[in-house]
């Protein structure tokens, strides 16, 4: 081979001979996803990985997500297998304390409510073309849960990873923006400004019944549902046993950190050019929102409903918090709280319904894998 | 294809909503197990005795960790071991370690001559 062939082979494999228009655009999209992150503190733990994943996966000739490439294998076995969100969810449950829903399990039916904007959302979805996976998918937003919306994508709309999982992640990002409004539009002052009496204390007893109970329940109701649901379980009851801390404070740190890099990273690399760059993200983008706030809508018009069932002594404020997002959802009831009332404390009442949330959105995925899996 | 997904969005909320039920219904019943005690277990613990609770005694080991740990570290260094004019007589240990170490040095007939009053080696 001489010095001049060896040359011009070269250079045809350079990324600049095989580079359109579309992939700078995406590595400005992943840039201003690490700018979101990085600056803004928008999710950050997911937007930088995707971000980068995003500029990555458009690198031209590199070929990282083609067969054979790392981020195809780690896509494959990771996030197509559904083994990464089932890993995050069993740090979320190690992460979480059920202690307000367990201490107020009335509260419970406010994380059903809010997943009203799920179903809206299918509905709209569906109206503007979508066919009936692609439009569980989209509307699996609405349930403010990152891993969720991405198992339920995988299996029912993988083309559509990329923009759902951006999407899913910017908003939970944006829930101190979009629900204010929401709740101040639906509920009165006074409705506000209801100061909710203290809760009770809880066992460990129950704390550690309460996570097989719920694994028996879903697995009778909605097996399908039961690799999430168990999953968040089996970090709660890890976290809640007191004799395996080795164990829980893995499932908190090492764990979810270990696998959030990756499907991070993996999720951007679904962002190809040729998928993304669509009217139909753009769509997607606008529905994720819309799931967002018939969401929130949900759970307040029901906090309402309670508030008037039990003669004021509800808040319907933290019916807002049913939309997963924990516990960001839970934090902006307690500012909108003490806005009506300094004196108004609702952090504690709120993350009842919100982690409530998370459950309720599990067993909405379980309903769409059932019917259309 | 919009009425297939008006029937989804019944099923899914009604589902939704029958699981939340349901699971408000067995966290109340775990939480009536747990406000009621079992009568065994409150007659099996005594009730607790009268008077200032005894003081906290720090009898698990660790002044015998503490003072073997200190022995190990003089019994390790070198330089005073070497040099026993380094020993200064508050350190713990010492006195034990320069008697050690003269019964070592001593032959039989230093001691039996320090035994009957006479001196030593000059």
């Amino acid at each position: 081979m001489s010095l001049t062939e060896a040359a011009v082979k070269f250079g045809g494999d350079t990324g600049l001979m095989h580079m359109g228009w579309r992939e700078p655009v995406m590595w400005a999209i992943g840039g201003l996803l690490i700018f979101l992150a990085i600056r803004k503190k928008f999710e950050p733990l997911l937007l930088l990985p995707i971000g980068f994943g995003c500029i990555l996966t458009n690198i031209p000739v590199a070929g990282m997500m083609e067969p054979g490439g790392w981020l195809y294998l780690i896509h494959v076995h990771g996030i197509k297998s559904g083994l990464f969100p089932l890993f995050i969810f069993m740090g979320v449950g190690a992460l979480t304390d059920f202690g307000p829903l367990l201490a107020n399990p009335k509260t419970a039916l406010l994380g059903a409510a809010a997943q009203l904007g799920i179903f809206i959302s299918l509905l709209g979805a569906v109206a503007l073309g979508f066919d009936l996976k692609e439009a569980a998918s989209i509307g699996i937003i609405g349930g403010a849960d990152g891993p969720t919306s991405i198992y339920v994508t995988s299996r029912l709309a993988e083309h559509l990873l990329g923009p759902i999982a951006i999407s899913a992640y910017s908003y939970m990002a944006l829930v101190p923006i979009i629900q204010p409004p929401i709740m101040r539009l639906l509920t009165t002052k006074r409705e506000r400004a209801i100061k909710m009496e203290q809760l009770r204390e809880v066992s460990k007893l129950t704390r550690i019944l309460f996570p097989l109970a719920t694994v028996i329940l879903c697995a009778l109701l909605v097996p399908s549902a039961t690799p999430l649901i168990g999953m968040l379980m089996l970090g709660n009851l890890v976290r809640e046993a007191g004799v395996v801390e080795r164990l829980s404070k893995t499932a908190q740190n090492e764990l979810i950190n270990l696998v959030t890099i990756f499907l991070g990273v993996t999720v951007g690399a679904t962002m190809r050019a040729e998928s993304f760059l669509t009217a139909g993200t753009l769509k997607i983008l606008v529905l994720g929102c819309a799931a967002f706030m018939f969401s929130t809508a949900g759970g307040l018009l029901f906090g309402k409903l309670m508030c008037w069932l039990s003669g004021g002594k509800v808040n319907p404020l933290i019916g807002a918090a049913g939309v997963s997002a924990v516990p960001m959802a839970a934090r902006v009831v307690e500012v909108e709280g003490q806005k009506a009332n300094l004196d108004n404390h609702l952090l504690m009442h709120a993350m009842g319904p919100n982690v409530c949330g998370v459950i309720g959105s599990a067993v909405a995925a379980g309903v769409l894998l059932a019917i259309l899996g | 294809m919009l009425g297939e997904a008006l029937i989804i969005m019944l099923v899914g909320m009604g589902i939704t909503f029958t699981f939340l039920l349901l699971l408000w219904g067995v966290i109340r019943l775990v939480g009536l197990l747990d406000r009621r005690p079992s009568p065994s277990a409150a007659a099996a613990s005594p009730p607790p005795p009268p008077g200032p609770p005894p003081p906290a005694v720090e009898d698990d080991g660790r002044p015998l960790a503490a003072a073997l740990a200190v022995a190990l570290a003089l019994g390790s260094d070198p330089a005073r071991a070497a040099d026993p004019a380094q020993a200064t007589a508050s350190a713990p240990g010492t006195v034990w370690r320069q008697a050690g170490r003269g019964a070592l040095m001593a032959g039989p007939e230093i001691v039996a001559a320090a035994r009957a009053g006479r001196g030593g080696r000059s």
